[in-house]
């Protein structure tokens, strides 16, 4: 296949140094939201698996007739997420009201609830936190892209104004660069929007699992609570 | 959002969350993947030039150009071989064989020779004899020297070789002075090869018969027995020269290898070469509007020489048929076409044929000659200029 001069001209690097700087600064913007988008899409798709796989395992601790304090006393110093956050500050919160004078039974429920759903809520903002940066690349990536191949293709029509010569060689090549930056935003966005897609279901999928699981849980403890209170009250009253 | 450098670098670091250093590494080695794959932009192929076709409809196939298939010459003008002229007319095509067969020449040669020397010899031989014969009564011999002459030129035509034997017996035959007449006819031909002895031999002769008349006188009645029993003989061996010649003839023939061949292309004017075309073809065929101009150039020049009155006007045009020649002129008288009954038909058709006559020969224009097979034969409107 011969090379002439002028096709040696066209790789990439050169359309990249040949272009306008402001299509090379949206380039070079596009390029780092695609790194930064992809750093996001390998982060969250490996903690949205182990959080999954640690919830698993938790789920099958949980409901394995493991006493309750025990459970608590493995888990007191490690960092947990999930079922075993949820478990943790819910535990935290019962405990508290023990070990104390055994005062506030009667809130304690509420209590259990208010720290269930702050945990709940915390965990989702984990979840979700940075989504929001891929669903901007995925919507705003391909109109600043747009916006550098527009740029390019006015500087090339301005040089072909100014050169007077319409061939299709002089023109070919402003319009080669000006579709570069198009081409990177369509790299950039294209990923970002298919898996922001897949992460605000796998997040609202969890998220439905995290409030299941604190109500179950909140159920247990309410009857926890009822029982103490059946046996503490009379000796409290007596 | 304040950006933390340090704790932004230390994340990035992060074992647990390996996915920037992951992304950054993934998108330098599809940077370096691409600037690889797209090192240089692959040329379009230069488009392959689609075939030059003519296009030949059934109406160029139609108006081929006159000519031979196999030559290369492309010319405006179509031209055709042409051998020898004709004296009649007649385009004939190139033959089988392109030589031309010797019979027809060799025939009019022939031909050519024996006569004028007939006419040379007769008028001597035969005056004496007329001047004498009529006192003699000799008819027959007059008969005879009719037979003669006829049969002097038959021998003269077949026994041209023996000339020289011819030539011998004839001084025999002066020398003896009474030999028979097939011998003196002998004498007569080696006269007619050589002509510079044809006056001695003329003598010879003159002086053979004044003998043979005077012996005549005296030996009529044996003559006369003679020469009838000469008469036999030389028709015998006439006879049997003649079955022998069409067997030679008819031996040629049959022998013959020799395919079948013309004699040679004829046309208006010799040429030496065919160009492009086929030998069937008509030429260039003219248009209907090219033909409606060529009828009103036509037309044009036969109204200048169209005079009639100015009554004249006949609802129905009298139509003329012409023939041309190349030159323009007519080669026949133009024939009416039409007829009616109405009296200024008759006037404008006559003024008009007379018109067409004498307005030759017609200034065609060189463009539509090679059309001339076309137009040869054309029909025209006679009518007056103003209408």
């Amino acid at each position: 296949m011969p090379h002439s001069d002028v096709a040696t001209d066209l790789s990439l690097v050169s359309l990249f140094l040949n272009a306008h700087f402001i299509v090379k600064l949206v380039m070079l913007g596009l390029a780092g939201a695609s790194v930064w988008s992809w750093a996001i899409i390998i982060n969250k798709s490996i903690m949205l698996r182990a959080m999954k796989a640690r919830m698993d395992e938790f789920e099958d601790t949980f409901w394995s007739g493991q006493s309750l304090d025990e459970l608590y006393r493995s888990l007191a110093n490690k960092t947990t997420d999930g079922f075993a956050a949820l478990f943790m500050a819910a535990m935290g919160e019962w405990r508290r009201a023990f070990e104390g004078s055994g005062r506030g039974f009667a809130s304690l429920q509420t209590r259990i609830d208010k720290v269930l759903d702050v945990s709940i809520s915390r965990e989702v903002e984990r979840l979700e936190s940075k989504l929001l940066v891929l669903a901007t690349i995925a919507s705003v990536g391909p109109y600043i892209g747009l916006f550098g191949t527009v740029f390019g293709i006015m500087t090339t029509f301005r040089s072909i104004a100014a050169s007077k010569n319409t061939s299709l060689a002089v023109v070919a090549p402003g319009i080669a660069e000006a579709l570069f930056a198009t081409a990177i935003a369509l790299v950039a966005a294209i990923p970002a929007n298919i898996l922001y897609n897949k992460f605000v279901k796998d997040v609202s999928r969890t998220q439905g699992r995290l409030e299941s699981f604190a109500d179950e849980f909140s159920a247990i403890l309410s009857r926890q609570i009822d029982e103490r209170a059946g046996q503490a009250g009379p000796r409290n009253v007596a | 959002m304040a950006i933390d450098l340090r704790g932004t670098v230390k994340r990035f670091l992060d074992w647990r969350q390996p996915g920037g250093a992951l992304s950054v590494g993934a998108h330098t080695l599809l940077l370096v993947a691409s600037v690889y794959a797209f090192n240089s932009a692959q040329p379009f192929q230069p488009a392959t030039e689609a075939l030059a076709v003519d296009v030949v409809s059934e109406k160029d196939f139609n108006e081929m150009m006159k000519g031979d298939k196999t030559s290369k010459i492309i010319a405006k003008e179509p031209e055709r071989r042409v051998d020898r002229v004709a004296e009649i007319k007649d385009d004939k095509d190139p033959g089988v064989e392109k030589k031309d067969v010797p019979v027809a020449p060799s025939k009019q040669e022939a031909k050519s020779e024996p006569e004028p020397k007939l006419a040379a010899i007769v008028p001597p031989t035969r005056p004496p004899e007329l001047r004498v014969t009529p006192p003699t009564p000799s008819p027959p011999v007059k008969a005879e020297e009719d037979d003669e002459i006829d049969e002097k030129a038959e021998l003269l035509r077949r026994k041209k070789i023996e000339d020289q034997k011819k030539a011998e017996d004839a001084a025999k035959a002066a020398a003896e002075a009474k030999r028979k007449l097939d011998e003196k006819l002998k004498a007569d031909a080696q006269a007619k090869a050589a002509e510079d002895k044809k006056k001695l031999d003329d003598a010879l002769k003159a002086e053979a018969e004044a003998e043979k008349r005077a012996e005549d006188k005296r030996k009529a009645d044996e003559k006369k027995a003679r020469e009838d029993k000469a008469k036999k003989e030389q028709a015998a061996k006439e006879a049997a020269e003649e079955k022998a010649r069409n067997d030679r003839i008819r031996n040629v023939l049959n022998q013959s290898k020799e395919p079948a061949a013309s004699t040679g292309a004829t046309g208006a004017a010799v040429a030496s070469r065919s160009t492009a075309g086929t030998a069937t073809a008509t030429g260039t065929k003219l248009s209907p509007s090219q033909l409606g101009q060529l009828g009103e150039i036509l037309k044009e020049q036969m109204e200048r020489c169209l005079s009639v009155p100015s009554g004249i006007n006949p609802k129905t045009k009298p139509i003329a048929l012409i023939y041309f020649n190349r030159d323009g002129t007519l080669s026949g008288a133009p024939i009416l076409q039409n007829s009616s009954a109405e009296p200024a038909f008759r006037v404008l058709a006559e003024a008009g044929i007379r018109a067409l006559r004498q307005c030759q020969p017609y200034k065609v224009p060189d463009r539509f000659m090679s059309a001339f097979e076309q137009w040869k034969v054309t029909t025209i409107f006679i009518s007056r200029p103003d209408n």
